[in-house]
């Protein structure tokens, strides 16, 4: 699809009341020229200022650029977890914490999802991971202590 | 376009992002979709394509935002110009701007709008030797107008030139007196250059003209702080410097805390005025009666001005020691157990600046910082030093009083690194010299919620909030305080505190 037929698309939206789609889409399109760090940042101001569909398109825009970038996954999952859809949040964080390059506060943020869940196995697992990176936070052995 | 080149462009697009972002974060977010399209539309050259996304915004009411798109096309008039100008100043190229308008204003001299719009990005510049020269050539044009004069002022008094920039503000006041941008620069001047019973008697005088303006909040309650503290450090009665109101006020008025106010009609001669920049965040007054009443039963012990923030945004201004300060949790139970002696010998304490222009104390060997003395880079660094050193031993014995009166319930954010032995050791200090209560706020975590408190041992609380402020301690804060939970920790820790003083006066019975 072209940008300008992508464009037609998102006043489609519009037409039909999805201001916040369509403003989403316009976005996206408007950043098709952009580098996955610009787009990124551009995402996280979009988060700030509450543009929630907008910061979501962009965050989607560069992970289709670079897959393995962990911080937009974890943006993304964190507009997800804001905007009431927790199974999407948790697969996104599920998928930055299988990358080769995992922030250990994914597996800390997994961990505490898990124990509130109940499985304190899978927890106990994903604070130890996060141990391996950290080995000396007394919060995260605390929270792993508790686990039992 | 070079790799270099395009390096450098993405790195400004990124720092202009973050300062977006930044600004969103301190409650100002009326522009980020617009200013973030403005970047975006940086990378887009394909004219058809940005006027077809202009037709979007203008669909979905932002006709802003569609404007800035349709810039592409606008030639070398003078609205094209001006437009060009205006993109570049959101993307946060300043250079570009000013050479756009400095070649508008060359084609088209006798346009006041151009000629404003040069001015005013001069401002934004801090090149104030060019901002005066443009507001003098505005002036030249608009010989009666008020907005050219008044960044005349303000660019001397930016310059060191303050008995000119006094004289213009002394002439405008007298020239139009009902002028509400008039009373607001020559508040804001009084407060740039210390003198709070002007400022004072300025803002009162604004905050009944317009209760609503958003320039009351910061500056207001500083004023009104500064102003009780000179008083109460005096010990003088407490009143506002006498100027004329022409409107009641419309907004919950409190009375001033710790001072008993007592009429003063000393006349004062208005010689002082503007542009005080703080970094503390845009938060909006709440004319909250009840958050008001409820916030002033609590006294700040640090560890930022978070609490001070809450209290100020419901128009509350108690003097606290530590209101105003920067403290860690091992360095303030220190200080208590001392009973602040640190504080008795004024020899340690050194003036600083910190970048984003706030004057603080720094006492050895606690590394206690206190903050809010003033704003601005003119300030007579060795008068302040002199005037706040001679306070600290005034404002510890209050404080110290209010502890051992334990009426109050204090406040203090304990480090993210406090261990259960620093929060046992900070809990017996307070109660070696209080018999109040004291609430330990942290983050909130999985099993304890924002909003909630807990009493974790006898007259200790802990509060718990989702975020502890400012977010980048160190560099210039950045603010994004919970005002909600605050209200709400702050509730429930006097709800517990009532219901035990019940339930031990029932178990008395």
């Amino acid at each position: 699809m072209t940008a300008i037929a992508e464009l037609d698309a998102a006043i489609s939206l519009a037409a039909k009341g999805d201001r916040d789609g369509a403003i989403a889409r316009t976005v996206a399109v408007l950043a098709t020229h952009l580098d996955v760090m610009t787009l990124h940042h551009a995402g996280v101001t979009l988060a700030v200022g509450h543009e929630r569909q907008a910061a979501m398109a962009l965050f989607r825009l560069a992970l289709d650029r670079d897959p393995s970038f962990p911080w937009s996954r974890m943006e993304l999952a964190n507009q997800l977890f804001d905007a009431n859809r927790p199974a999407e949040g948790m697969v996104e964080l599920q998928r930055v914490s299988l990358g080769h390059n995992a922030p250990p506060t994914v597996f800390v943020r997994l961990a505490r999802m898990l124990a509130g869940q109940g499985k304190t196995v899978e927890a106990r697992a994903m604070l130890r991971a996060a141990l391996v990176a950290e080995p000396e936070n007394a919060d995260w052995q605390a929270e792993l202590a508790a686990l039992g | 376009m070079t790799g270099a080149m395009a390096d450098k462009d993405r790195e400004t697009d990124i720092d202009t992002l973050i300062t977006i972002a930044d600004r969103a974060r301190g409650g100002n977010r009326e522009h980020t979709l617009r200013d973030v399209v403005a970047v975006l539309a940086r990378g887009v050259h394909d004219i058809a394509l940005r006027n077809r996304a202009a037709d979007l915004f203008d669909m979905v009411g932002r006709t802003d935002i569609a404007d800035l798109l349709r810039v592409a096309e606008a030639g070398l008039d003078r609205d094209g110009l001006l437009q060009r100008a205006e993109v570049e100043r959101l993307a946060g190229r300043l250079v570009e701007a000013d050479a756009l308008l400095v070649f508008a204003a060359e084609r088209f001299g006798d346009d006041p709008t151009v000629r404003l719009a040069a001015a005013r990005l001069a401002d934004q510049r801090f090149d104030h030797p060019a901002s005066l020269a443009r507001w003098q050539a505005l002036a030249a044009l608009l010989p009666g107008e008020v907005a050219p004069q008044l960044g005349m002022a303000v660019s001397l008094r930016h310059m060191g030139r303050r008995a000119e920039a006094d004289a213009v503000f002394t002439a405008l006041r007298q020239r139009a007196p009902d002028d509400l941008d008039v009373l607001v620069a020559a508040a804001q001047h009084a407060n740039a250059t210390l003198n709070w019973r002007i400022g004072f008697g300025l803002w009162e005088a604004l905050r009944a003209k317009a209760p609503e303006h958003p320039a009351l909040l910061t500056g207001y309650g500083e004023a009104r702080w500064q102003w009780q503290l000179e008083q109460a450090a005096s010990t003088q009665a407490f009143t506002p410097a006498p100027v004329a109101v022409a409107a009641p006020a419309a907004v919950a008025t409190h009375e001033p805390e710790q001072v008993p106010p007592a009429p003063e009609p000393a006349p004062v001669e208005i010689t002082p005025v503007a542009g005080s920049t703080t970094r503390l965040p845009e938060i909006e007054p709440q004319a909250n009666k009840a958050a008001h009443e409820l916030v002033v039963q609590f006294e700040s012990l640090g560890a930022t001005s978070e609490f001070a923030l809450v209290q100020r945004r419901v128009g509350a201004e108690p003097l606290g020691l530590l209101r105003w300060s920067e403290i860690g949790t091992e360095a303030l139970t220190a200080l208590i157990e001392t009973r602040f002696a640190d504080l008795a010998s004024v020899e340690g304490t050194q003036l600083e600046q910190a970048p984003w222009g706030d004057w603080m104390l720094r006492c050895a060997p606690s590394g206690l910082v206190i903050h809010n003395l003033a704003t601005g880079g003119e300030t007579d660094r060795a008068a302040l030093l002199e005037r706040h050193r001679g306070r600290l031993a005034y404002r510890r014995d209050a404080l110290l009083a209010t502890l051992a009166e334990g009426r109050k319930m204090f406040v203090h954010v304990l480090d993210a690194t406090a261990t259960l032995e620093d929060t046992r050791r900070i809990a017996q200090a307070f109660a070696a010299v209080s018999p109040g209560w004291l609430m330990l706020v942290v983050k909130a975590g999985p099993t304890t919620p924002a909003g909630s408190v807990h009493k974790i041992r006898e007259r200790l609380l802990l509060g718990h909030i989702s975020r502890i402020n400012p977010i980048r301690p160190g560099a210039e804060p950045v603010w994004n305080i919970a005002f909600d939970e605050w209200q709400e920790i702050c509730a429930a820790a006097l709800e517990l505190r009532d219901a035990d003083a019940t339930s031990q006066t029932g178990d008395a019975a």
